[in-house]
């Protein structure tokens, strides 16, 4: 072999070393970073960071959800239909009570003008005028049903707001734990890195089921408020 | 169970005192979410579940889908008992009634055989009287939650 040939083999032989020790420290890297991700039991530290954005999406959106989620930042419950109804029927029922006690103030003005004697006039006169009164305490209970019923209006549109907000970051956590999954599936080789996917594995589940069943449960109480809004 | 009386707020309640102890919970390494640095533990641990902050406890309702079934049996009368008192008050419905009536059949069962026969009666006792004080789809959610209970524990007395 010529000297020259000797060159070139002897580079061919350092570059496939050279490739040989990257891929055996880019693999020992990524064991020891699957190993750091199950030293915990629950939580973004679960997915290792060779999942960057997994693991970045996680990181992002998992401080959101209890602020959102818990009622911290607003009301994450809208109680019952029976709020709305309860509401509503305050406004009606003052409005009813207003229209009565006009009808009875038109009748006894039309009583007192019918009227013969003074005595009759002054009965009438002191009938409307506590009519007067009463009137306008009605009005008063209609001024305060009414902000009770725009109360009851926003925290029920506070609520959808919340909602919407926690199933968002709820679902951004779960989406970040199901792709994940997907990926620590596939992992199989060396049997050290497939010993510790499995372990991992089974962490994504139970987080992935845990956080669908809260979707479920944040969607339910959305879609109740949706149909209670006044 | 036409006309049948039902029991009042404070026998459910005693009923529920009487099935689960009030033991020092022991929370290290329960799942709670792994979203709040283990503030849920932390809180709960060394305590027994008449003595937590409800407050607290019950606006972190979400616990409940992550922890396992012995950790879920050890917080679920402070749940329980909120059913009964609050109702609809808080979001404690929302999960519980998921958690009572899970589709996974096994991961029923197994919270059904973990409970003695006083602690399941407790349960069922909580979700009628959440089914007939309540109204609209939470109070399906728990009747149809009773159905379940008493099917699959009429089956096991059966077997």
């Amino acid at each position: 072999m010529s000297s020259a040939k000797r060159i070139v083999a002897g580079l061919l032989a350092l570059g496939a070393a050279t490739v040989a020790l990257g891929a055996s420290t880019a693999l020992a890297d990524k064991l020891s970073d699957f190993k750091e991700a199950d030293r915990y039991d629950e939580g973004c530290r679960t997915i290792p960071v060779t999942y960057s954005s997994e693991r970045d999406g996680c990181d992002r959106e998992g401080p959101n959800v209890h602020p959102w989620c818990d009622g911290d930042k607003g009301p994450v419950t809208c109680v019952s239909e029976e709020e709305t109804r309860k509401a509503k029927r305050g406004v009606e029922d003052a409005k009813k009570n207003i229209d009565e006690l006009k009808d009875k103030k038109t009748k006894a003005e039309s009583n007192k003008s019918n009227a013969k004697t003074d005595d009759e006039k002054k009965k009438y006169s002191d009938e409307i005028a506590q009519l007067e009164k009463d009137i306008y305490e009605g009005g008063k209970k209609l001024d305060q049903a009414a902000k009770d019923l725009d109360g009851r209006k926003k925290l029920v549109d506070d609520a959808i707001y919340m909602l919407d907000k926690c199933i968002g970051y709820r679902r951004a956590v779960m989406n970040s734990f199901a792709a994940a999954l997907d990926k620590v599936r596939n992992e199989s080789e060396p049997q050290e890195l497939k010993d510790v996917a499995r372990s991992l594995r089974g962490k994504y589940e139970k987080a992935k089921s845990g956080h669908e069943e809260q979707i479920t449960a944040k969607t339910n109480a959305w879609n109740n408020c949706k149909s209670w809004r006044p | 169970m036409k006309n049948a009386i039902q029991p009042t707020q404070v026998e459910v309640i005693a009923q529920i005192r009487a099935a689960f102890p009030a033991e020092p919970l022991q929370f290290e390494g329960a799942l709670t979410g792994g979203l709040d640095s283990g503030a849920y533990r932390e809180h709960v641990e060394g305590k027994t579940w008449e003595e937590l902050d409800r407050k607290y406890v019950l606006s972190r309702s979400d616990v409940l889908s992550f922890l396992d079934t012995r950790h879920l049996v050890a917080v679920l009368p402070v749940y329980l008992r909120s059913l009964v008192e609050d109702g609809t008050q808080t979001p404690v419905p929302d999960t519980l009634l998921l958690v009572l009536d899970r589709k996974n059949r096994a991961r029923f069962a197994e919270l059904v055989e973990t409970l003695d026969p006083a602690q399941r009666a407790a349960v069922v006792a909580v979700l009628e009287m959440f089914a007939t004080t309540e109204s609209g789809q939470l109070a399906d959610a728990a009747r149809a939650a009773v159905e379940r209970w008493t099917a699959h524990l009429s089956h096991q007395e059966n077997q």
